[in-house]
């Protein structure tokens, strides 16, 4: 469903992303970690149709992020780092907004809210502006966000950052509950939300990719640490 | 880099092509446009495109702005530029009207080119703005050289612009001169001769008769016809002017030759006066009418009475040195007193009257009639009197002024009938012929038209003295100079009449005014109500200046010590009076300017708060309408 | 729903009832718009049109206008949510239309709320009201130019203050564009030309006519193709983000 192919971009002399190719199928949920300025936020915004890759492929859904943006977009449910929502709004319009804009009939629109507001348990600040909400509830309307509409892909950019250990456990059981429909690509760097969250992971250091298994194999490789393995892939050639 | 370089190279690009299409619609797109005025303000209208398409040869129509002067002009210069452009729009509509015959041409002069010195030779007026100068003027040129100027063009007078456009094409394309026919009792035309010749026949104490310098300005754009007084019948002539007539040797036989050249569709203006202080031929009855012919087409002159408004009355010096004082019967009527609508007084200023009569206006059906000029509300008549005027002497202000009562309604003075008149001789006319000297004279009918046989217009002013140098011209260090738009109205009525009919429909462009009628009513209603009041108070000041005025004149050095106490004690007392009459009229006035400035406090009150307060109440709305859901939705979830 | 016009649209517009700052600006403008026709004598010169009103307004506008368009793409930058609003569906023309939209929508309930100055001319006189109809269809494609200016400056930067100061430069710039002093300055080194394709591009010149009364095919493609240059520099800037 995600298909990146050799996909490169330089910002000047810096290169973020260094011919990178991966795909996530349908029911995968990819963990993508890396140290902070690695390249996972460029990588993410490349598939959101944000940056355009100065050369290589990516695709959503079959459709080409550059040459059919729009058609991308429309499978796609993105959650961009820090979570940037309209403050002004209240959950309710913002998730009547999402509907309008992912072309929700109408009549379904009620129903599709509802859905999502039950998965990100929404109910309690409904009819509130999102300003006055709780950092965790502002996550969880960045999660919703992305559900409106049931895009079969999800990339979602650090959903728990910042977040007490109770609050990233209720993300975290959103995320689960949707994976087996969806491709999905999680970026982090809390190393042990790999293992209970993600299907499979990727390990990415200086715009490329060092590692690519389940979440148990890096553990393996660090001696049952998946701490350790971390430090070795990316500090290794320091 | 390079990226924001190329963004900044397609910002640029997409102005540039704006930028280029905004012109481009702007020099194909000017003509394409809906004019939503009420009045058609910016339409030609349809006696302009009657004189467009009689044009007959090559016109260049020479617009000069100097652009590049008023660039580096003060900022009220802005009004020109807007002007401009207004007037080159509706320059270019005769241009595209006119299938290729008007050529517009816009120039710029620059300081010492011959653009500049071409525009002043056309006549345009020049106006220095530091080095440079500011003309704004149009030059209508045609092939076989005629030439007309509008010397300066100002935006006060738009409403003008359209007629004085065609007017300037008009009568430079038509190239005879028209035939002015005169017919007067006082010889106006005099006899014509060298200023030597006038001279010596002064020398040899020969006073040959004078002409008035109207007839001069006449002569000199007209071709003069003198109609004897005793005319049969007259034609031949473009139009009639009929001035001060009387001394006539048969009024009847002479009115009945006026009377059917007006039938025959001829145009007329004529200049009565219930007294004429120039007149010559009779030193006791100064009067004229025409009510035989008048009557019946709708505005008779009142007799034995003139206009009188303290308003637009005149001060006059009566001997040297001394202070001037009010005289009634030599008024000036303001722009307020004009129709502006009609283009013969649209732009008059002020037009000047001594002793003239009152026209009653009263037209017969199909005739319209249109009031050029007329007093304020409070003017008035005053009764001539024949015995304030012994031995042909005018007397004084005073006379008139303590007789003066305000009036309610204005006076006409100038009024213009257009129509299908009928015959004031619907019999015909009773000849007498007189054969030989028998007594079996003869009377003989003879038959005219009892209708006209079109529509025509006749103008009629209720002054002869308007016309004549004593009032309508003014003495100066440089010669004689029109005091008044005198004159200049009577010229642009002939030009009006004489024009053709398509002229006479290039209306003047209204630039209607759109009074506060309710504040207007209101001011009214308030004067109505103390209008007593203010004439008498106004007249009680009027009286006890004119006491004033004649105390101080008895003075003189020799008596001044004697009469100073009396005197000093008299004038203190009628200062007094003079003050309170003052304060009281100030009083009656102030009830009229309360009550309006109430409803304004009030309209500006309701202004600036009422949608204000319609956007705090719909805030508050939302806000309340919030919060209220959110609480009764706290409330459903605990 | 063509790119998301219909539904940003109805955001914005939406967001502007939800703010305290779109009050405000409302009640300001509406205060100053009949404070302003007052001082100019709108009652002595007792003329039952609203020639005054209509001076005043492209000055008004000037302030007016940056103030409601500063937020529309500084405020997204500054928060973020242009990322998450061009991760949907959306295209870039549709959004800068569909923001335009709302606040040129929003500008024309301004001048909508400014109805008591047409009862007041028709309660004291007989006012032409096609002229003034006229006056207010000008009013409001003149405010269509000023806020294409200023989202086009909130476009360029991510501080609300900076877009509004820049965008009122430049429609000061635009409205004034016609007055002597400042063609002067222009006529020193440039030439007549040029100058007077300065002048053409003034907001004020292309006001005048219609609220005479006067609709002229000139002035509307003026209008539209300004609004359009605009807005199209507007699409470019934006578009440009995902290139650097």
């Amino acid at each position: 469903m995600i298909v990146l192919d050799r996909v490169r971009k330089a910002f000047g002399p810096i290169v973020a992303v260094d011919d990178i190719s991966f795909s996530v199928k349908k029911g995968e949920v990819l963990g993508f970690i890396g140290p902070n300025g690695a390249g996972k936020t460029t990588t993410m915004r490349i598939l959101a149709s944000l940056i355009r890759p100065d050369s290589g492929k990516a695709s959503i859904n079959g459709h080409d992020v550059t040459t059919a943006s729009l058609d991308a977009r429309r499978f796609l449910g993105y959650m961009p780092e820090n979570t940037p929502l309209y403050g002004e709004m209240t959950v309710m319009s913002f998730l009547f907004f999402l509907c309008e804009v992912r072309g929700v009939q109408r009549e379904e629109r009620q129903k599709e809210i509802d859905r999502v507001v039950q998965i990100c348990s929404l109910q309690d600040v409904y009819y509130q502006t999102i300003e006055t909400l709780s950092k965790g509830f502002r996550k969880r309307v960045g999660l919703a966000q992305t559900l409106v509409g049931d895009p079969p892909v999800l990339i979602l950019d650090e959903p728990t950052d910042g977040l007490d250990p109770n609050q990233k456990q209720d993300v975290r059981t959103a995320i689960r509950v949707m994976a087996p429909d969806k491709a999905i690509i999680v970026s982090t760097h809390i190393l042990e939300e790999l293992e209970s969250l993600c299907t499979r992971s990727i390990v990415i250091n200086r715009g490329k990719i060092v590692f690519d298994a389940s979440p148990l194999e890096l553990k393996e490789q660090g001696e049952g640490r998946i701490e350790d393995s971390f430090a070795n892939l990316t500090r290794g050639d320091r | 880099m390079r990226d924001s370089f190329k963004r900044f190279l397609a910002i640029s690009f997409v102005l540039i092509i704006a930028v280029c299409a905004i012109t481009i619609a702007d020099t194909v797109g000017r003509t394409l446009r809906a004019d939503l005025t009420h009045e058609k303000l910016y339409t030609l209208s349809e006696g302009t495109k009657d004189i467009i398409r009689a044009v007959n040869q090559p016109v260049t129509l020479k617009l000069y702005y100097a652009r590049t002067a008023a660039l580096k002009g003060p900022e009220f210069l802005r009004k020109y530029n807007n002007y401009y452009l207004y007037v080159r729009d509706l320059l270019r509509e005769y241009e595209r009207l006119s299938g290729g015959l008007i050529r517009l041409d816009v120039i710029d002069p620059r300081p010492d080119t011959d653009e500049e010195m071409d525009a002043v030779r056309y006549g345009l007026q020049r106006y220095a703005i530091g080095e440079e100068s500011f003309f704004f003027g149009l030059a209508v040129v045609t092939e076989f050289g005629q030439e007309r100027a509008l010397p300066f063009l100002t935006p006060n007078r738009q409403e003008l612009i359209e007629y004085e456009v065609s007017s300037a094409i008009y009568s430079s394309t038509t190239r005879t001169k028209k035939r002015v026919g005169i017919l007067s009792g006082p010889d106006i035309l005099g006899v014509q001769m060298s200023d030597y010749l006038r001279k010596m026949l002064e020398m040899q104490g020969k006073v040959p008769p004078e002409p008035w310098r109207l007839a001069n300005q006449l002569r000199s754009l007209y071709e003069i016809v003198a109609i004897p007084k005793d005319a049969e019948t007259i034609e031949g002539i473009d139009i009639l002017l009929v001035i001060h007539p009387k001394a006539l040797p048969d009024p009847e036989k002479t009115f009945f030759a006026i009377d059917q050249y007006v039938m025959n569709g001829g145009k007329l203006i004529a200049f009565v006066d219930p007294y004429c202080v120039v007149d010559t031929v009779n030193s006791i009855d100064r009067s004229s009418d025409m009510n035989r012919l008048l009557a019946v087409w709708g505005c008779e002159m009142k007799s034995n009475a003139f206009a009188a408004d303290r308003r637009y009355a005149l001060t006059i010096e009566k001997k040297q040195g001394e202070s001037g004082e009010v005289f009634l019967p030599l008024m000036g009527i303001g722009p307020e007193g004009m129709n502006t609508e009609d283009i013969i007084t649209a732009k008059a200023r002020e037009v000047r009257f001594l002793f003239a009569g009152g026209l009653k206006v009263a037209p017969p059906q199909g005739v319209k009639a249109e009031t050029l000029i007329a007093t304020s509300e409070k003017g008035n008549y005053l009764e001539l009197n024949p015995t304030d005027f012994g031995m042909g002497q005018i007397p004084d202000g005073e006379v008139f002024l303590k007789r003066f009562i305000e009036g309610s309604e204005p006076i006409v003075l100038a009024c213009k009938l257009t129509g299908r008149f009928a015959s004031a001789f619907p019999e015909g006319l009773k000849f007498k012929e007189n054969k030989g000297n028998t007594k079996n004279s003869s009377e003989e009918i003879r038959k005219g038209l009892t209708e006209a046989r079109e529509e025509t217009t006749v103008i009629v002013f209720s002054d002869v003295d308007m016309v004549n140098d004593f009032v309508a011209f003014q003495e100066s260090l440089f010669g004689l100079y029109p005091s008044a738009d005198n004159i200049s109205i009577l010229m642009n009525a002939i030009e009006n009449l004489t024009g053709s009919r398509a002229l006479m429909n290039a209306r003047s462009k209204g630039k209607f005014s759109r009074p506060f009628t309710v504040l207007d009513a209101i001011e009214k209603e308030a004067e109505e109500k103390t209008a007593r009041q203010v004439a008498a108070v106004e007249g009680e000041i009027a009286r006890y200046e004119v006491e004033l005025n004649k105390m101080q004149g008895s003075v003189t050095e020799e008596n001044a010590v004697v009469l100073q106490r009396e005197v000093l004690s008299k004038k203190r007392e009628l200062e007094g009076n003079l003050l309170a009459a003052k304060r009281q009229l100030r009083d009656l006035n102030r009830e009229k300017r309360l009550k309006i400035e109430s409803i304004v406090m009030k309209l500006k009150l309701i202004n600036m708060t009422v949608a204000p307060s319609i956007i705090l109440f719909l805030a508050g709305l939302i806000y309340i309408s919030r919060f209220r859901k959110r609480r009764r939705f706290r409330r459903m979830a605990s | 729903m063509i790119g998301g016009f219909s539904a940003i649209a109805k955001r914005e517009l939406k967001c502007y009832f939800s703010t305290p700052l779109a009050y405000v600006i409302l009640f300001v403008f509406l205060v100053f718009a009949s404070f302003l026709s007052f001082k100019g004598q709108f009652f002595e010169i007792r003329q039952a049109d609203l020639r005054i009103f209509f001076d005043y307004l492209p000055i008004l506008f000037i302030f007016l206008v940056p103030a409601i368009g500063m937020r529309l793409w500084a405020e997204e930058r500054k928060t973020g949510t242009i990322e998450l609003l061009f991760s949907l569906p959306v295209t870039v023309r549709g959004a800068v239309l569909g923001k335009f939209a709302a606040a040129w929508l929003f500008i024309g309930l301004a001048l909508v709320f400014t109805f008591p100055l047409i009862v007041t001319v028709n309660y004291l006189g007989d006012p032409d009201n096609y002229v003034i109809a006229a006056g207010y269809a000008g009013a409001f494609l003149l405010a269509g130019c000023y806020l294409a200016v200023s989202i086009f400056a909130s476009s360029l930067t991510r501080n609300q203050v900076i877009g509004f100061i820049v965008s009122v430069l430049l429609c000061s710039i635009f409205a004034f564009a016609d007055y002597p002093s400042i063609l002067n300055v222009l006529s020193t080194f440039l030439p007549l030309r040029a100058v007077e394709i300065v002048q053409n591009m003034s907001f004020i010149e292309h006001f005048e006519s219609m609220r005479r009364g006067v609709i002229e095919f000139s002035d509307l493609a003026y209008d539209f193709i300004l609004i359009a240059g605009w807005l199209a520099a507007t699409t470019v800037v934006l578009d440009g983000r995902r290139e650097a």
